[in-house]
């Protein structure tokens, strides 16, 4: 498989009070296309800020990231912003659905950034939201009237509405009861086994098996990895074993 | 007390750029409220402590010298009310110009005395570089009303030459210092001037001469009253109509008069004042509830830790009242500061020079009444706080929930999604664009009612010439009593450059002026006669016609107005002891003359004044026509005059010549003293014949209205016409300051939705655009609103004073788009605060 996304010492600190804080350490990592990558590390150890420089949400501090063969690290804000809606889907922890908008209108203000407004969005938007349980009743409903298991499927819907080349998720689950998090991560991996890349950064060992490739981090460095089959295959418990062996390597 | 204070300033720290623009509007309106109260009071009282200073007497009459009698003297002594009478002899004429710096001529009133003389009329000193030697060594000193020096065209000074003309002949004098006159001080009511005993009678050969009746009375303000009975017991005792023989300058006409124009551009601040005062409240209002949105968790915190509601809401109260304190105190300083500019305007409108009285209790007063009205709006709003319990506030309210209907469902987006996200912006926040549209319609009827001000008062009088309600031709010639009129307008046709004449009564020489009376005496009206009506440009009627048979007259809109007149009703008119019916068939806008302009055919006129005849040519000039070399060249052809028959370089060296000559003098000898109206002579020497007439002498004088308009008017239009710009000026900075500051709170509310968006793969610019765009639909809905709202208020104001004056469409359209993109501007800049969000700060929060 070829790499979608790689870093060439990707460093990343923050000011706080005059003193900086370096979150992320001459990181060399690659991402692959069609992998379900699983980023996982102890809390502090830079999960998230990974995420959001590898993303194009943050600019590195130095260091550089490649989408391709394109240096985003050097791009402006706004053409992170292009970036962004061109390529990437992101899942937020928070959700972060627009508070004043309807369902619908949520998932189409996602979209209509980069498509047109024809009749095959608005089917698309509707067939979306259909297979990941969102009846058409809701759709008019605003956020504070859905249930948090139903914002944050809204909120993989407008993730994908633009077909991104890859998914970043920031522990999608975490705020979601064990019945939500579950039919969350079936989307997940429905959408990995039909070709979707996708990131996600988690602390749960059980989200973590969806994917094929988990990547442990401590203070701002890999410091190991480890390979899965698809969650798709029948070894579940192999897998699961797997992974922990792992983790218990790395000190989790 | 202590605890509110703190949280108030925690407020001010929180939001130091709002609390300054809000400051900056609380300045403004400050300074010029108090600036413009203050300085009101102090700019009536110049003329009056100014005339208590320096005038001999407090009222002059100018009475014509062949009209004059002593008996006058003893009909205005009769007056009880009449404490002290004086007269002197001055020279007086309206034809008089001078030549500026650019070597055109401008027209101006002027009076003529020598210092003895001015002894009995003022006691003002002589302000004057020049040492005693220097103004003993000048051949021909002048001394001129401080206007000489201050509003001028040629801004003079000491050593300037200052070169008068009058017909043809040129003066020149050299200024010699600077006085202030009482009854001639400005260029709008013309200048009182001191010249040499020598220079005095060389003037008085062509310069009509005045009996300068001075009086005072007590009480003062009875002399109008006394005016009035003098004059109808002068016009008893002669048997004839005073009409121009005398002119009034009365202390309570001068004091309205010197005072009106400063009264107009307070009236143009007072009005900034309010609309400022409009847009501060509102800001505060939105403030303040933004405030609280943004602050509620903050608030349910100072609830649960045992802050009472009040005390909360008075940390509002103190926080803006903190915030107008320090506004009014630099708005004061800002007052202090422009009231020497507006004493100053004063003086240069009024011509009269008076030491800068400070009225504190105006300024005082002023930033009491800013503190009590942004305390009661403040207070008033902020007590929305206690709309919210602790625990509901700790939820944020209620106020973060939707339920509404979903007005623009993106499904049906067609063009742009911006756009589409734009107007459900502006659906959600329509509470807060009502307010915006009042605010932005008051800052856009000041702006337009300052450029509508502005263009009326532009600088090339187009406007304002439209409201004399007399006609503009390029020169209007008075033609002597001896000559035909409409003989030598047809000569005047036919020479090189002229596109048309026609004959009128209309002149400028005020001794030429007529008169006809109204309701028993008691109006006087100016008539401006013409053949036909149809051939003016500028006199046109907005109500009914203008006048074509002997039956009709028009009156100007403001005469009508005062007396109740309509298109239809009868007006008797008497001139001479003859009375005669005619009928208004038209209300024409005019401002000049004080509204008292008749509009009546020739004709018509005739009826009433039999004898009359048209007295003045107006020529119109072809463009390409050199103005003042088209002058002289009409001078030299009929507009010789006695004076120049003097001359002796015009005598010349032979018989023939000096013959010549002689019969000239003659000629104008018997024109100018015996009444002759027609000469022609022919002198057989020899075999030669020299002949000649007196149509060399046909003209009396030449002058260009739009000159005297300019002259009389141009310093007060343009000081109207610049303090509308401020208006337009100051309303621009209004609306700009609500808009960036209604944008940067939009920007700080909306923080978490717009960090979605930026994170979904908008830009800063297209999220900038958005919000711009939100408060679009009440932008445009205000700026039309003020524009209309303006053009009305114009149109009726305009309509009360001088009748309806057109509204220049397309500078208004122009004017409408300029504004829409300036609020767009502004707006967009105001967003600009997206830059300052990190999307992943808000992400990882």
């Amino acid at each position: 498989m070829s790499t979608i996304l790689h870093t060439d010492k990707l460093c990343k600190s923050f000011s706080n009070g005059g003193l900086q804080q370096h979150i992320i350490k001459n990181l060399d990592l690659e991402i692959r296309e069609k992998d379900f990558t699983i980023i996982m590390g102890a809390s502090g150890s830079g999960k998230s800020t990974l995420l959001y420089a590898l993303s194009g949400m943050d600019t590195p501090t130095l260091g550089r990231v490649f989408f391709g063969d394109k240096d985003i690290s050097k791009y402006t804000n706004d053409q992170l912003a292009v970036f962004r809606r061109e390529n990437c889907g992101f899942v937020f922890q928070s959700i972060y659905l627009l508070e004043n908008m309807t369902v619908f209108d949520n998932i189409m203000t996602g979209a209509l950034v980069i498509q047109k407004n024809t009749p095959e969005l608005v089917k698309k938007t509707e067939e979306l939201l259909k297979k990941v349980g969102i009846g058409e009743k809701l759709w008019d409903k605003y956020p504070n009237q859905l249930s948090g298991g139903e914002c944050q499927r809204v909120g993989i819907v407008r993730a994908i509405i633009n077909d991104p080349k890859i998914l970043f998720a920031d522990e999608p689950t975490g705020s979601l009861n064990s019945a939500s998090s579950r039919d969350v991560l079936d989307i997940f991996t429905e959408l990995n086994s039909k070709g979707q890349s996708i990131v996600m950064v988690t602390h749960d060992m059980k989200t973590a098996l969806r994917g094929n490739r988990v990547i442990y981090l401590r203070d701002g460095a890999v410091i190991g990895e480890h390979e899965m089959p698809s969650f798709g295959t029948n070894d579940i418990k192999g897998r699961q074993e797997g992974l922990q062996r792992f983790l218990d390597e790395m000190g989790w | 007390m202590e605890k509110i204070l703190r949280l108030s300033f925690a407020n001010i720290k929180k939001h130091k750029k709002q609390t300054i623009l809000l400051t900056l509007l609380i300045v403004f309106c400050m300074a010029i409220t108090s600036a413009a109260i203050a300085g009101s009071i102090d700019m009536t009282s110049i003329f009056p402590r100014v005339a208590d200073e320096y005038a001999v007497h407090k009222n002059a009459l100018y009475i014509k010298e062949d009209y004059y009698n002593d008996s006058f003297i003893r009909l205005l002594r009769e007056d009880e009310r009449v404490t002290d009478i004086d007269h002197v002899r001055v020279l007086f004429s309206t034809a008089t110009k001078y030549l500026d710096n650019e070597g055109e001529e401008q027209s101006l009133y002027m009076s003529f005395v020598t210092k003895e003389l001015e002894e009995n009329i003022e006691r003002s000193p002589i302000e004057t570089t020049l040492t005693d030697e220097e103004i003993a060594a000048l051949e021909h000193p002048i001394y001129l009303p401080y206007a000489g020096r201050e509003s001028l065209a040629s801004k003079l000074s000491e050593g300037d030459t200052f070169n008068i003309i009058y017909g043809t002949k040129l003066f020149s004098f050299t200024v010699a210092g600077f006085y202030e006159s009482i009854f001639m001080p400005a260029t709008g009511m013309g200048f009182q001037m001191i010249v040499s005993d020598s220079d005095y009678v060389s003037l008085m050969t062509i310069i009509g001469k005045y009996e300068m009746v001075l009086f005072d009375c007590d009480p003062l303000d009875d002399c109008v009253d006394i005016y009035l009975k003098f004059y109808d017991r002068v016009e008893e005792q002669t048997g004839k109509d005073i009409g121009y023989n005398i002119l009034s300058l009365l202390y309570k006409n001068l004091e309205q008069k010197s005072a009106v124009f400063s009264e107009i551009v307070i009236g143009i601040m007072l009005f900034m004042a309010v609309v400022i005062f409009i847009a501060a409240a509102i800001m505060i209002r939105f403030r303040i509830a933004g405030d609280i949105q943004d602050q509620i968790q903050s608030i349910g915190v100072l609830e649960a830790l045992g802050y009472t509601s009040k005390e909360i809401a008075l940390s509002y109260t103190a926080e803006y009242l903190m915030t107008a304190l320090a506004g009014v105190i630099i708005g004061a300083g800002g007052a202090f500061a422009l009231l020497p500019v507006l004493h100053r305007v004063a003086e240069t409108l009024s011509g009269h020079h008076g030491s800068l009285h400070i009225f504190p209790l105006p300024i005082l007063l002023t930033a009491l009444t800013i503190l009590i009205f942004v305390g009661v709006i403040a207070h008033t709003r902020a007590l929305a706080v206690k709309k919210y319990p602790p625990v509901q506030a700790f939820r944020k309210g209620i106020a973060v929930h939707h339920f509404g209907k979903n007005r623009f469902p993106l499904r049906n987006t067609k063009n742009s999604v911006h756009l589409r996200l734009a107007l459900k912006g502006f659906f959600d926040n329509m509470k807060q664009n009502i307010s915006l549209t009042v605010c932005i319609a008051v800052s856009a009827l000041a702006a337009v009612a300052g450029i509508l001000i502005a263009d009326l008062f532009a600088s090339d009088l187009k406007a304002a010439a439209r409201l004399t309600g007399e006609e503009m031709p390029d020169q209007i010639v008075t033609v002597m009593h001896s000559a035909n009129t409409e003989e030598l307008a047809e000569r005047i046709s036919e020479m090189q450059g002229v596109k048309r004449v026609q004959t009128g009564s209309f002149s400028l020489d005020l001794s030429e002026w007529m008169s006809l009376y109204a309701f028993d005496r008691e109006s006087c009206l100016a008539p401006v006669s013409y053949p036909d009506f149809s051939q003016c440009e500028n006199i046109q009627a907005t109500a009914g016609r203008l006048p074509e048979h002997d039956n009709e007259i028009a009156v100007s809109k403001l005469f009508a107005t005062q007396h109740s007149l309509k298109v239809g009703d009868d007006l008797t008119l008497e001139c001479n002891r003859v009375k005669k019916n005619y009928i208004i068939c038209g209300l024409v806008p005019s401002m000049s003359n004080d509204g008292t302009n008749l509009y009546i055919t020739e004709q018509a006129l005739k009826r009433i004044m039999p004898t009359y005849r048209p007295s003045a040519i107006e020529i119109y000039l072809e463009d390409k026509t050199d103005r003042a070399e088209f002058q002289t060249l009409l001078m030299q052809t009929y507009g010789r005059s006695v004076a120049d028959t003097r001359k002796t370089e015009s005598i010349g060296d032979t018989a023939e010549e000096r013959l010549s000559a002689e019969a000239d003098r003659l000629i104008a000898e018997y024109l100018a003293n015996h009444g002759a109206d027609h000469i022609e002579y022919s002198i057989q020497i020899g075999d030669k014949t020299i002949s000649g007439s007196s149509e060399s002498f046909a003209i009396k004088s030449v002058q260009d209205i739009k000159h005297v308009l300019q002259t009389q008017m141009g310093g007060i239009f343009s000081t109207i016409s610049l303090t509308s710009w401020s208006l337009m000026g100051i309303a621009a900075v209004v609306s700009a300051i609500i808009i960036i500051a209604l944008m940067e709170q939009a920007v700080r509310r909306q923080r978490k939705e717009l960090g979605i968006m930026l994170g979904l793969g908008y830009t800063t610019k297209e999220l900038m655009v958005q919000l711009a765009m939100r408060i679009m639909p009440a932008v445009i809905v205000a700026i039309i609103l003020g524009t209309v709202g303006a053009a009305a208020v114009f149109h009726l104001v305009t309509d009360v004073m001088v009748g309806t004056t057109p509204i220049n469409i397309p500078m208004m359209i122009v004017t409408i788009i300029i504004m829409i993109l300036f609020c767009f501007g502004c707006a967009y800049v105001g967003a600009g605060r997206i830059k300052k969000i990190s999307v992943t700060e808000l992400m990882t929060e």
